[in-house]
């Protein structure tokens, strides 16, 4: 600690309130700056954040995704840079691409799951293992009926409704990287969307956010997924309707 | 989401005092859009408060159990309300009531008032913290981020708990009370309990009962009990053949002391005391000889509102708590009554990383079984399991398959209930029934059994399935098979 920093002074409270959150609380400064310890941790987490938006799927996920023999497509965004300029190219891929998703993949099924890099190909790399297992059990033992994965890079929320509306899918759950914050990089989300087609909107979505391992765990949020999944299916809704049928 | 409030009742059947408290509580769900809910009991509001009355007993020193039934039912219509209103609550009978012969009966005749989720209950580390809730002092340690230790004096026994940041530390229970001896007005001596025969032996004195002691005698009976209980409160695992509990344990410096139940209200002197001897006992000498020995020892201390009304409060407020909502439990389950609970010598979660080996958890369990005399074959089970960490698909996996294989393994009959505290409930719960296709699983995290019991209530779910209610409790009257006495002490 140099002789120009101001640190408050530690206390129960203070331990417990670092405790509870992420965020940067009571890391003192220097001057007018934070102190270079806390400066670095933050230049660090942020640098963090570019690299989960910049990365690609690595190789090792890439193993994984060919040994389970899931699908692997690409949206129109022809690269990284493409899909973050361009935000519309990552809506949908290509209509070859979708021919052979239907000449491949069953079609006409309950759910059709899609893993989307979005903002955080981290996101995929640090929860997909966990998280699949979870959900593809939890349908098998609720005698829901899902095809094989489909793994798109560069993809957005609405390219999971594009492909199962194609393959005649009840139901698109798209497990996708969120945008990163400077807490974690590898957080993910799960949207779920009832009956999803071209005229599909926002509200229509029923979200799981915040999937990753501080927050609501992957095999845990797996398991919730099937169950929100069925309820999804019996009522014929997701969404804000979904949410309003809980209250009445 | 606006979630439906629910009535909750605290009664309080002492070894002096009887009255209740009825509480609205008012729930809310924390989670921010899009994340599983978190229902939490977020305010409580007095609905109706009772009277406080003396403990109607008969001629043979048994409870006079219609009096405090018809004074029950009274209050009821006083409130304006049917027993069926009641979802949750609790029913204290104080460790030294329960020894009395009708006590049983008593408590059973009172919970038929309760409603429909309310538990006669009690067992002295329960009691201790219900009183600390009660009184604030645990809400006071969290929001002041302080050891809070609470020292619940009644009529029969002084029920300590230490709490930091809301949650409990460590229990303990001493049986010294008002009611060590109990006075007429002119000082003579009607009955004394054990405490007050032991207390005579080291105070020097030689009394009986029918005799009539000075002043000085009962100050120096006083003056022995309060020494023995900031003893306690000094000294890390006091021991003491009193103690109704194992000793209590210090990890930390304590920063506040409170202190509650009807000694306190006198310490306090909230009401002008008429005569030393106003209710019949000692508890008059023994608030003024704490006073003294607290003030000699330079130990601050502060007494909060109502402080007779702790336990009550806590017992009807407190004593529910709300399950995670990522649960799994196979409907028509619930609800399950009276389980006993099953806690192995796990570290938990947050030591462990490995799950044991089949062998080794099975016979973790067949001594955890053992030891509890408990049958799997004849009574359901609900397993503690603060254990199974926050981890990835393969742990959750080999952990339901330990809880299944000793289901098997054991004959195990009905439901397979497995209680965690991490939020992991719905994985391991999808993951056990893929294993026991055939059997009910009731699986619920979020809860924290440690120290308020051994045996466990869980409710139906509340409305729209969003949290499971659940009591965890001791019973003084063990259903058949489980010898009480070990069902209030096992968890030490």
């Amino acid at each position: 600690m140099s002789r120009w920093g101001t640190y408050p002074k530690e206390n129960h409270a203070l331990a417990d309130l670092r405790l509870s959150t992420p965020a940067r609380v009571g890391v003192g400064r220097a001057g007018l700056r934070p102190g270079t310890q806390s400066w670095l941790k933050f230049r660090q987490d942020h640098a963090m954040a570019k690299d989960a938006v910049s990365g690609e799927f690595s190789e090792s996920l890439l193993d994984y995704v060919r040994e389970q023999s899931f699908e692997l497509v690409q949206t129109q965004a022809s690269n990284k840079l493409d899909f973050i300029a361009y935000p519309p190219k990552g809506k949908c891929t290509h209509p070859n691409t979708l021919e052979r998703l239907k000449s491949s993949c069953a079609s006409n099924l309950d759910v059709q799951i899609v893993v989307c890099d979005g903002l955080s190909s981290q996101a995929i790399e640090d929860n997909l293992r966990d998280i699949l297992p979870m959900m593809i059990d939890g349908f098998k033992l609720e005698g829901i009926t899902c095809s094989v994965p489909i793994v798109v890079k560069y993809g957005r929320v609405a390219v999971a409704d594009q492909i199962a509306h194609a393959l005649g899918m009840k139901l698109a759950l798209n497990l996708i990287g969120e945008r990163p914050g400077l807490s974690t990089p590898g957080s993910m989300s799960a949207y779920l969307t009832y009956n999803p087609s071209p005229s599909t909107i926002s509200s229509d979505r029923t979200v799981v956010s915040n999937i990753h391992a501080l927050g609501t765990l992957p095999v845990e949020a797996g398991a919730h997924i099937v169950q929100i999944a069925k309820r999804i299916l019996n009522l014929k809704m997701s969404g804000v309707k979904l949410q309003q049928s809980y209250t009445s | 989401m606006s979630i439906k409030p629910i009535l909750s009742v605290g009664i309080d059947v002492g070894t002096t005092s009887t009255h209740l408290t009825i509480n609205r509580l008012f729930l809310s769900n924390l989670s921010r859009a899009a994340e599983p809910e978190r229902v939490v009991i977020n305010r409580r509001e007095k609905f109706y408060e009772s009277p406080v009355r003396l403990t109607p007993l008969c001629e043979d020193g048994s409870i006079n159990a219609d009096a405090i039934f018809s004074f029950l039912e009274e209050q009821y219509q006083l409130a304006n309300l049917k027993p069926s209103d009641i979802v949750s609550g609790a029913i204290i009978v104080t460790d030294e009531t329960a020894k009395i012969r009708n006590a049983e009966i008593v408590a059973e005749r009172v919970s038929s008032l309760a409603g429909q989720f309310v538990v006669a209950s009690a067992g002295p580390n329960f009691e201790s913290v219900l009183a600390g809730r009660g009184s604030g002092a645990a809400d006071h340690s969290k929001i002041q981020h302080k050891v809070v230790c609470n020292i619940d004096i009644g009529g029969g026994t002084t029920n300590i708990a230490i709490f930091k940041n809301g949650l409990v530390t460590s229990t303990a229970a001493i049986a010294l009370g008002g009611r060590m001896l109990c006075l007429s007005d002119d000082l003579k001596v009607l009955k004394f309990s054990e405490s007050g025969r032991i207390a005579r032996d080291n105070a020097g004195l030689s009394f009986q009962p029918g005799e009539r002691i000075s002043s000085a005698a009962a100050k120096q009976i006083a003056a022995y009990a309060s020494k023995c209980m900031v003893d306690m409160l000094s000294i890390s695992d006091y021991v003491h053949p009193l103690l109704v509990t194992p000793p209590l344990r210090m990890d930390e410096q304590i920063d506040e002391f409170w202190f509650s139940g009807g000694v306190a209200e006198i310490m306090a002197a909230a009401s002008p005391i008429q005569s030393d001897t106003e209710y019949g006992d000692l508890g008059v000498f023994l608030a003024r000889a704490l006073v003294n020995e607290l003030k000699a020892r330079r130990i601050e201390f502060l007494i909060p509102e109502h402080p007779i009304r702790a336990t009550v409060l806590g017992a009807g407020i407190h004593s529910l708590q709300l399950s995670g909502s990522t649960v799994s439990v196979t409907e028509g389950a619930l609800p399950l009554r009276n389980l006993p609970v099953l806690r192995l010598p796990l570290p938990s979660s947050t030591g462990c990383s490995e799950p044991p080996s089949v062998d080794d958890f099975l016979s973790m369990m067949s001594t955890a079984l053992k030891n509890q005399d408990l049958d799997w074959r004849l009574t359901c089970i609900a397993l503690s399991a603060p254990y199974v960490p926050r981890v990835g698909c393969a742990v959750v996996r080999s952990w339901a398959e330990l809880f299944a294989r000793s289901y098997l393994q054991f004959g195990a009959q009905g439901p397979l209930v497995v209680v965690c505290t991490n939020d992991v409930a719905s994985a391991l719960g999808q993951a056990l029934r893929s294993k026991l296709a055939e059997v009910p699983i009731v699986c619920l995290d979020g809860i924290d059994d440690e120290y308020l019991g051994d045996f466990m209530d869980i409710g139906c779910p509340l409305t729209g399935g969003i949290a499971i209610p659940v009591i965890v409790k001791n019973l003084v009257f063990a259903p058949s098979g489980v010898h009480p006495s070990r069902a209030a002490w096992a968890h030490g």
